[in-house]
């Protein structure tokens, strides 16, 4: 049943973000469920899982946004490393850290790209990237792990 | 939650190597300037199945959705554009029959000039709205089909047989024998014209889908082919109508006139333009049915 939970809450999250790729226009959706994937993996699994989901999530991150390859990955391997040490000491249970653990580090990831972004390219540093994605998607986040027996399937505890 | 036995130097040196690999795609990048990397086509290889594949699945289930689940409303849709559709021909028909009607009135300003006056010697006084004498015949160049219209300008009838070389016999538009095709100027409602040997006209048998009023002007259309378009005939003085069609008196303008002194005028000398006789073939079956353009007149 918890694998079963598990997969489906997988597919829920890629296929997800395919279509917000896809259809970002008329979804207006700012939504990364990549990143919860990786955040999960990063809370739920070891350093080398989390370096490698984080460079793996980023690098899937870079191909979908068509903009240079590894500037995501750089950022979401730092995010996954920080997500690893810091879930140790925090209270999962709680879904108020839940939802500040996946919107802060999303943040400071999103700003790490969105730094790389502006030298490299000339882009501006962008609200949606870094104020709005972070919340909608701890929000995702929490909606998907907040009650008990959600955390229960997802083995937190 | 898994707890590792990893030193941190250990984890500091695998966490550096890897940022430090996406720094070397970061840089190859920008040194190639966006050139797709071997890297880039390797990821692009890995994820681009499962991509295409999902998004052909959804392509395909949002046709069939769009195609067949949501066809709902579609009949209706479609009947209301194949009315709007016949809206739009019959309007471009129309607009068409005014551009070709002002050439044609332009052309009539030059071209009606010679007519033959007349004056009427004889009337029938069993039928006296059937037909009348007039003192001009072949001599004066009178032939079957000329158009009769009193000092006015308004219709009065057509020369028929006999003509003799003196004299002439002149169809009253009232007559119950022929007709005219004539139309309401207020809306074209346009039918054929007929007369029962009284003061009145009428249309019969048009479809009811306009509605016509007393003293509406009534005028030729031509699509007879005998009486040129735009000579005034009367005005409607009744309309009767049922469940599908209607019946509409006109009453000619020359019965209130005199028809001692009349004006003979050569139908050839002002022929109907070509475009005339086939505006009525532009349009389509369909458009023809619904709309009772010639289906009254013919």
């Amino acid at each position: 049943m918890k694998n079963k939970f598990k997969i489906i809450i997988l597919v829920f999250l890629v296929l997800g973000q395919i279509i917000i790729y896809r259809y970002a226009h008329p979804l207006k959706l700012n939504l990364d469920l990549f990143y919860l994937i990786m955040v999960y993996i990063s809370v739920m699994s070891g350093f080398y899982k989390s370096i490698a989901t984080g460079f793996a999530i980023g690098l899937i991150t870079d191909y979908f946004s068509g903009n240079i390859m590894g500037v995501f990955g750089f950022s979401r391997t730092i995010s996954a490393f920080f997500l690893n040490e810091i879930s140790r000491r925090i209270d999962l249970k709680n879904n108020l850290f839940v939802f500040l653990m996946i919107s802060v580090s999303l943040a400071f990831s999103n700003f790490i790209s969105n730094v790389f972004l502006y030298y490299i390219l000339g882009f501006s540093f962008n609200i949606g990237l870094l104020i709005y994605q972070p919340i909608s998607t701890g929000l995702i986040g929490l909606l998907i792990s907040s009650s008990k027996k959600a955390k229960e399937y997802m083995d937190v505890y | 939650m898994a707890a590792d036995n990893i030193s941190n130097e250990r984890k500091v040196s695998i966490l550096v190597t890897v940022l430090f690999i996406n720094l070397i795609l970061v840089s190859t990048s920008v040194v190639l300037e966006n050139q797709k990397t071997l890297f880039q086509s390797i990821v692009g290889a890995v994820v681009s199945p499962f991509q295409i594949a999902f998004q052909k699945t959804v392509d395909y289930i949002s046709y069939q959705l769009r195609h067949y689940v949501f066809l709902k409303d579609t009949y209706k849709k479609y009947a209301e554009l194949e009315k709007k559709h016949t809206e739009l021909i019959y309007e471009n028909y129309l607009l068409k029959r005014k551009i070709n009607d002002q050439q044609f009135l332009d052309e009539l300003k030059v071209k009606r000039t010679n007519f033959v006056k007349a004056d009427s010697i004889a009337i029938d006084m069993n039928f006296p709205l059937s037909s009348i004498i007039i003192n001009k015949g072949t001599s004066d160049g009178i032939r079957k089909d000329m158009i009769v219209l009193n000092t006015k300008g308004e219709l009065v009838g057509k020369i028929v047989e006999p003509i003799s070389i003196f004299a002439a016999k002149v169809r009253l538009i009232t007559s119950s024998i022929g007709g005219i095709g004539a139309y309401v100027d207020a809306d074209r409602l346009e039918g054929f014209l007929t007369g029962n040997n009284s003061t009145l006209c009428s249309f019969k048998y048009l479809i009811e889908n306009r509605s016509v009023n007393s003293g509406d002007l009534v005028i030729t259309s031509g699509t007879d082919r005998i009486f040129p378009p735009y000579i005034p005939i009367g005005k409607v003085v009744n309309v009767e109508k049922d469940s599908l069609t209607q019946k509409i008196d006109v009453e000619p303008f020359f019965i209130k006139t005199s028809t001692k002194q009349l004006i003979v005028i050569a139908n050839d000398q002002s022929p109907i333009p070509s475009f005339m006789l086939r505006m009525n073939t532009d349009l389509p079956p369909s458009v023809l049915n619904k709309k009772s353009i010639l289906s009254d007149t013919q």
